[in-house]
């Protein structure tokens, strides 16, 4: 029976399976053929009963690419924008029950945050410089996770008399699959990688936002002032709104519209496809080196538009064009 | 039999296998093969797909003979695919079965009432 083992290990290495999964896969086959011998079986019923390990290799990897298309990037992963050393941080409190279609609700206000995963089970809090943690709540309730600054009274002494401000860091398991995600700061800067959501919104008036390999189903952002950095993103939907903040999104996928509102903050856009676009701005520009679009319209007073695409057959329509002075230059 | 519609199949026996109680890899097979006629090579990688999307977990527990076992459980979103899975299958199985019935229930049957008007190639 070991050279049942030994094809299966082949051709789950020929179908380019993970190698902790190949791991995992004959341990579980190992197991199975004992407990198979030790129910009496022969040799011969025991191959008879397992069949082809050939057709264990096809369907997993046929199973493991269907999962692939939903969660992974056909982009590929980019690296990830979240660097941290848990060292660094003070352990706080962690939820080891978690599963799928979780609700993420963050209200901080001059907090950092950054979001990742791990190789774990569970949800893990961490800290830095964070003055006191009776100032938070920390909880999780019937898939409702919540990280927030307790009282209002509180969060005026903070801005008005701390400058001081600390980080928390959460780390969630690796494909989990959430339902919403809820983030909500004054002036914290928000790191995210790996995040696979059905709803996604984001609320700042200062911070920065970086984020990497995410998947957000609809996504909406508002935001004042802070730049937002996008690296390797799927997306049903994307809106973002923003007064002075540039954005700049590197490789991402949208199945309908993104929509963009901007005063004075510019848009570069570069890998990026989306089935529409709609840009709202004052006198901001909107740069794209390979933004795959069928059609765009632009409303602003004196921002641009310029796209330059390696594939000049893929058609843009630009839908409707109304600007002062603005442009929009497609492959020009 | 087309293979996606056995593998729905399998994949409804699997979840009703582990409705009733906890098992280990093989036995979860042989339960299953000593009425289908299906393999190792469909059913594992089903149970292996259904843990991963969340509706069985594992644990592992000693066995005096040999290496510790993985045994599956059912989790509740485990349960609520099965209920609604069931549900379909109960539907459409039913479905069938009243068009197959049309013409009586027994091939014997069948034969005597409908045998005189196939022609005859």
């Amino acid at each position: 029976m070991n050279k049942f083992l030994k094809d299966l290990e082949k051709e789950l290495k020929k179908h380019k399976i993970n190698p902790k999964e190949i791991e995992e896969i004959l341990a579980d086959h190992k197991e199975m053929i004992e407990a198979a011998k030790q129910e009496g079986l022969s040799d011969d019923e025991i191959s008879l009963k397992f069949g082809d390990p050939l057709k264990v290799a096809t369907e997993i990897y046929e199973d493991s690419k269907t999962k692939d298309t939903e969660i992974d990037f056909n982009l590929g992963d980019v690296d990830s924008l979240a660097k941290f050393d848990t060292n660094d941080f003070n352990f706080v409190k962690a939820f080891n029950l978690v599963s799928d279609g979780l609700e993420f609700n963050f209200s901080l206000v001059n907090d950092d945050l950054i979001f990742s995963d791990y190789d774990g089970e569970g949800i893990k809090i961490y800290e830095k410089g964070i003055k006191d943690l009776d100032d938070y709540e920390f909880t999780l309730n019937d898939n409702q996770f919540t990280l927030k600054r307790k009282s209002t009274k509180k969060v005026f002494k903070v801005i008005t008399f701390s400058s001081n401000s600390g980080k928390f860091l959460v780390l969630v398991p690796k494909g989990l699959k959430s339902k919403s995600f809820n983030f909500h700061t004054v002036s914290g800067d928000v790191v995210i990688n790996q995040l696979v959501v059905n709803d996604f919104r984001l609320k700042s008036t200062n911070g920065d936002i970086e984020l990497s390999n995410i998947d957000l189903g609809e996504a909406k952002f508002s935001l004042v002032n802070g730049d937002v950095d996008i690296q390797g993103m799927k997306a049903t939907s994307f809106d973002v709104s923003l007064v002075n903040g540039d954005i700049e999104i590197e490789k991402a996928q949208v199945k309908g519209n993104m929509q963009f509102n901007s005063v004075s903050g510019d848009v570069e856009l570069e890998e990026v496809e989306c089935d529409t676009a709609s840009f709202k701005t004052v006198s901001g520009d909107v740069k794209g080196k390979n933004f795959y679009v069928n059609e765009i319209s632009l409303k602003s007073v004196s921002g641009d538009v310029d796209i330059d695409n390696d594939d000049k057959s893929r058609e843009i329509i630009v839908k409707s064009k109304k600007t002062l002075s603005g442009d929009v230059k497609i492959n020009k | 039999m087309n293979a996606q519609f056995k593998r729905g199949i399998v994949e409804l026996c699997v979840l009703s296998e582990l409705v009733i109680e906890d098992l280990y890899g093989y036995k979860v097979i042989n339960n299953i093969s000593e009425h289908l006629d299906v393999n190792e090579n469909t059913i594992y990688p089903i149970l292996r797909r259904l843990t991963k999307e969340g509706y069985f977990t594992t644990y592992l527990v000693e066995s005096d003979l040999g290496a510790p076992r993985k045994y599956y459980k059912m989790t509740e979103n485990g349960f609520k695919h099965f209920l609604e899975l069931r549900d379909s299958w109960d539907q459409f199985i039913g479905g069938v079965y009243e068009i197959l019935n049309k013409g009586g229930k027994k091939n014997e049957q069948i034969f005597k009432r409908f045998g005189k008007r196939i022609e005859k190639t």
